[in-house]
């Protein structure tokens, strides 16, 4: 391996980690759209070095030069590892809150300075890699193996980095990759260069490394949290203080302990005194407010107040609930509430293992040692994977507030997938049931109503797809805050119903539905001015037909979500925003899906930096006259073609393959580690089998065009028969799955040839296209991150797969007319 | 007192020369004049968002009618409520920062808190939250007494200091945790919970007269979604009803929706 090479790799390694810490690190400081956006338009850094490319390519010569290629590729090296601690250290120090972003201007600004900072260390990284690419076109099969070798490291490094460390370090870690890179480079200046000013500025770069790591290292920068996350303000209640803290690649954890922390979420408003709240400690993932540890001494009369929540209604439905399956357990609330209804078996299912241990081990005295007691099962697990390999069967499978009231509120989730709240899902825990069990999902209320709505629909839909009649199935209460539905298989008996009528009375909660419900039943306590809930949930049993008109009719997207469109939290429709802006004016700020609105934001600007930085090298190359006028507009168009469509395609399944993969291994971290370093590693592997076939002897051609099909049919078949063919390999142990997952990848190891084939094939008909072909497949790759999420929202997985099958076969044409390119 | 006023005469005697004597006069002159303009244009600012915002129903929003409310909001002077740097911002249709990850509210949203409770002259009022004290500075107005409990020590001190610097004698702010009221000063006629958390505190709904009305904002800082009201009847403590309100017309919206 040659010193280039290993600058490649890692330089790709410390850009991959460095994506990765941020998201990260925004997510802690602010919210993960954010931080989305941010990087989105930061790795235009890409796109732009295409421009600096072009720039150089200029003076091509210059560049065919080693000297000159080195010192180019040092000093971007160089710029690299000195801005990658610095941007994250600078972001820190701007005053950016997005909560304010509609109020004040001022914001704006800073929001450019976030992203002005950010793009400096992209650009640099981007322009060395795109040197030592362009610059050795020759050779570019064997030098994108080790750009996606670095990269596929790069990425399970910086998830191992975070289970070890805080973002702060792992950041640290990232930018000593970084920093090898360079030294690297510079090693190269020193041997090719034998002038003194070249050692030289050698020595002041070295130096500048050095003594910036050793400020970084000494006072290592700290994140800074936005004034209106949960977290911040729970330190400024008084007597707060912050009890534990812990990381990990799934978000980070505090608990905070004060006085005025009580966490009882829609608590009735007629709680009896005796049925006060007991000491709790404020439970905090990623600086957010996410329940709380309640203190527990093993004595279940103490939690009087759980009986007067909304959650605690299907044990007032079901009086024997022996078998108790709580899905997101977190501090635990909700095994409580099992325990004190007498559970003898509960399975409590978390995702984040650091929960668990937190409150085994950190707060096993104050919680009663909960997750330890020989009736409490816990799993580390998501909900919807362990009942979809569970053989067993309960009397009650709960799944109570899974988000956070902040972002469920402002609609932040609305872009991701969830498989928790699909109508696959839904039936799956409908067969884990017993005869006369209860599934109880609970949801934040807001108004107008949409998650209860959605939800309703949701259950609708999977009771039907089971052939079971919902109308005397379903029930759904709700009180001011929160909204509880539970479901059965048999109908709910008369005493079951009663009780439950008595039950909701007695704390002023209302019947949104109920078998049988006379009129004037709903509606009485927590009055609405309109009663959306009896006309919807009247809408949604009347039929298909009636069903499918509601769904069309109303203001917000509440079509149950599925398995291949698994956006429960989408619920914005376009269709509503023009009578929202006439109607509401700025008043339409509270109701915003978040979410949604920052996705299509950042395809937006993305869409238009990246053209912008498309047309600019060309305009750039072309301005060099006639030095180079044998390139014909056809030709652009083809090298458009083939690079946008690699671009877009590459991102496409990758985006896809992503989310199907989550739901199969079924942990977030194993899922985005596995799923990003296998695929790229599979690609890396591509690229150098097909640096091997060319050397010996085989078309470049030829190769990139069976590649090219050989994608586009994989990810056709995919689109069909992925997700099917994965849910029954569900059960299998997580190492077997991480290898099926593999094995589904494998095939896709064609996609890492077909860039660096054209990169070959454009270095010998045309190099001074290289910059511009870098300057596309790097701004498409960031248009399409966002674009094939908006896919996905409003077509499903499939038609992303069915998109970038279309992308490989515009690939496979282009390359077919490579045959009447002119060959120098 | 004496003491406060001895180094004042110091400092005029101190001015022995006619002309700087009389320099001082025209510069307290100019200041008392400047201040005055200042004012005078913030009370037709006043008068403006009184007018546009509150009682003109624009964007949709219900326009409010009650003359006493109406008034308050004429005469509190809500840029004294508002940081240094946002003066300027202070009678647009916004939320503002005051810190602390806290709020104050958008002038239509505190206006309609405040004509939901109903507020009358002999009503005793309670404020969970007290903020900037631009809420308790508009109750004041409005009935006998004000009681007010900010959980953050800086904000309640800051409003504390404010609210006594501008005359309302009838406000008492209290710092420390709001969850159990104020049990001395109950039952209280109204009561406004401007830091709710994910539930309204049981003891709250207990100070509650019977026939008293409680209001609370559900949603983020910046973006209050609905009010929700609370009246207490006269039929015992179960005899209590809970009136989810939209700030914001949302009903044209959902007009167009199936089922209407």
């Amino acid at each position: 391996m040659r010193r280039r090479e290993v600058v490649l790799l890692l330089i790709s390694a410390a850009v991959l980690g460095d994506e990765v810490v941020l998201v990260r690190a925004f997510s802690i400081g602010l919210w993960h759209h954010f931080a989305y956006m941010v990087i989105s338009v930061a790795l235009l850094g890409f796109g732009a070095s295409g421009t600096l490319l072009a720039v150089l390519a200029r003076r091509k010569t210059s560049l065919d030069k080693q000297g000159r290629g080195a010192g180019w590729l040092a000093a971007a090296a160089v710029l690299f590892a000195l801005t990658l601690p610095l941007a994250f250290a600078l972001v820190q120090t701007i005053p950016f809150d997005p909560f304010l972003i509609v109020w004040d201007r001022r914001q704006l600004l800073y929001l450019g300075c976030y992203y002005l900072v950010m793009f400096v260390p992209f650009f640099a990284a981007a322009t060395a890699i795109g040197l030592v690419l362009i610059t050795k076109s020759e050779e570019s099969p064997r030098l994108y193996f080790y750009n996606l070798l670095g990269s596929a490291a790069g990425a399970a490094l910086a998830v191992g980095l975070l289970e070890i460390a805080p973002v702060e370090q792992a950041v640290l870690a990232v930018a000593g990759l970084a920093q090898g890179a360079a030294l690297f480079a510079l090693l190269d200046v020193v041997t090719v260069h034998t002038a003194r000013r070249a050692r030289l500025l050698a020595a002041v770069a070295i130096l500048a490394m050095f003594t910036l790591t050793l400020h970084f290292t000494t006072r290592p920068p700290v994140v800074r949290l936005s004034q209106y996350k949960g977290l911040t303000y729970a330190l400024n209640l008084p007597t707060a203080c912050l009890l534990a803290t812990r990381t990990s690649p799934i978000g980070r954890i505090d608990v905070v302990e004060s006085s005025a922390i009580r966490q009882a979420p829609g608590l009735s408003l007629v709680t009896p005194q005796d049925a006060a709240i007991p000491p709790q400690y404020g439970f905090f993932v990623d600086a957010e407010t996410a329940g709380a540890i309640t203190a527990f001494d093993g004595n279940t009369t103490a939690l009087g107040y759980l009986d007067w929540m909304s959650t605690a209604a299907p044990y007032f439905a079901r009086r024997d609930s022996r078998r108790v399956c709580v899905l997101g357990a977190g501090g635990g609330a909700n095994v409580l509430l099992a325990l004190r209804h007498g559970a003898q078996h509960v399975d409590a299912v978390e995702v984040d293992p650091n929960v668990v241990e937190i409150l085994r081990k950190d707060f096993h005295k104050f919680s009663g040692g909960l997750y330890e007691r020989a009736d409490v099962h816990v799993h580390v697990a998501e909900g919807r994977a362990f009942l979809e390999s569970a053989d067993g069967q309960w009397d009650i499978v709960d799944i109570s507030l899974v988000d956070s009231f902040a972002a469920a509120a402002v609609g932040l989730g609305a872009v991701n997938e969830s498989y928790l709240y699909t109508q696959e899902a839904l039936a799956t825990y409908l067969q884990h049931l017993r005869p006369e069990g209860v599934l109880s999902v609970t949801r934040w209320i807001r108004t107008p109503p949409r998650d209860e709505i959605k939800l309703f629909a949701t259950a609708v839909a999977a009771l039907d797809g089971m052939g079971l009649n919902p109308t005397d199935r379903l029930v759904l209460l709700r009180s001011w805050a929160t909204a509880t539905l539970l479901v059965k298989r048999e109908p709910f008996s008369a005493e079951e119903l009663n009780g439950l009528r008595r039950w909701s009375e007695e704390r002023l909660f209302d019947v949104a539905y109920f078998p049988g419900m006379g009129t004037g039943e709903g509606n009485r306590f927590n009055v609405l001015e309109r009663d959306s809930y009896a006309q919807a949930t009247n809408a949604l049993l009347a039929g298909a037909a009636r069903r499918e008109e509601f769904f069309r009719e109303y203001p917000f997207f509440v079509t149950p979500a599925t398995d291949d469109r698994p956006y429960f939290f989408h619920f914005f429709r376009w269709r509503a925003l023009p009578l929202m802006l006439s109607k509401a004016g700025v008043a339409w700020v509270p109701f915003v899906e978040w979410g949604y609105l920052i996705l299509v934001a950042t395809l937006l600007q993305s869409a238009v930096l990246g053209g912008l930085m498309i047309v600019l090298p060309l305009t750039l190359l072309r301005r060099k006259g006639s030095c180079h006028p044998h390139y014909s507009r056809g030709s652009r168009l083809l090298v458009l073609a083939y690079f946008l469509a690699l671009g877009v395609g590459f991102m496409f399944v990758e985006m896809a393959l992503i989310q199907r993969l989550v739901f199969f291994l079924a942990n977030p971290v194993y899922a985005v580690a596995v799923v990003l370093a296998g695929l790229l590693l599979v690609a890396g592997l591509g690229s150098g089998w097909a640096a091997r076939l060319v050397a010996h002897g085989h078309s470049v051609k030829r190769l990139a065009f069976v590649a090219a099909l050989a994608v586009a049919t994989i990810s056709a078949i995919y689109a069909l028969g992925l997700h099917p063919a994965l849910r029954t390999l569900l059960g299998l142990p997580l190492a077997a799955r991480v290898a099926v997952a593999f094995a589904v990848m494998l095939p896709l190891a064609a996609m890492g040839m077909l860039f660096p084939l054209g990169l070959r094939h454009l270095g010998r008909i045309h190099a001074e296209l290289l910059p511009w072909a870098w300057a596309i497949n790097g701004c498409a790759s960031v248009v399409a991150t966002s674009l094939a999420t908006l896919v996905a929202l409003g077509a499903g997985l499939a038609v992303v797969l069915f998109a970038a099958s279309a992308c490989y076969v515009v690939a496979a044409l282009a390359v077919r007319q490579w045959a009447s390119a002119p060959v120098p | 007192m004496s003491r406060l006023s001895e180094p004042r005469s110091i400092t005029l005697e101190s001015c022995s020369t006619l002309g700087l004597r009389f320099a001082l006069v025209l510069f307290t002159f100019v200041v008392v004049l400047f201040a005055q303009d200042h004012d005078e244009n913030f009370r037709k600012v006043r008068e403006d968002m009184v007018r546009t915002q509150l009682a003109g129903g624009s964007w949709g929003v219900e326009a409010l009618r009650d003359p006493r409310v109406l008034g308050a909001f004429r005469e509190v002077p809500r840029h004294r409520f508002v940081p240094d740097a946002l003066v300027r911002h202070a009678y647009e249709d916004r939320p503002l920062p005051i810190g602390y990850g806290q709020t104050i509210s958008q002038p239509y949203i505190v206006a309609k808190m405040t004509e939901l409770i109903e507020p009358k002259k002999d009503h005793r009022a309670l404020e969970i939250g007290t903020g900037s004290g631009y809420q308790a500075a508009i109750l004041s107005r409005l009935v006998t007494d004000v009681y007010t409990i900010e959980i953050i020590e800086p904000l309640g001190v800051a409003a504390r200091e404010r609210l006594a610097g501008l005359g309302h004698r009838n406000v008492e702010v209290r710092v420390g945790d709001g969850y159990y009221g104020w049990p001395e000063k109950a039952p209280f006629d109204c009561i406004v919970v401007t830091a709710a958390a994910d539930h309204i505190p049981p003891p709250l709904i207990e100070q509650l007269k019977p026939g008293g009305r409680l209001v609370v904002p559900i949603g983020n800082p910046f973006q209050t979604q609905r009010l929700m009201l609370v009246t207490k009847g006269n039929k015992g403590p179960r005899d209590i009803r809970v009136r989810d309100i939209m700030p914001v017309r949302f009903v044209p919206l959902l007009s167009g929706s199936s089922g209407q």
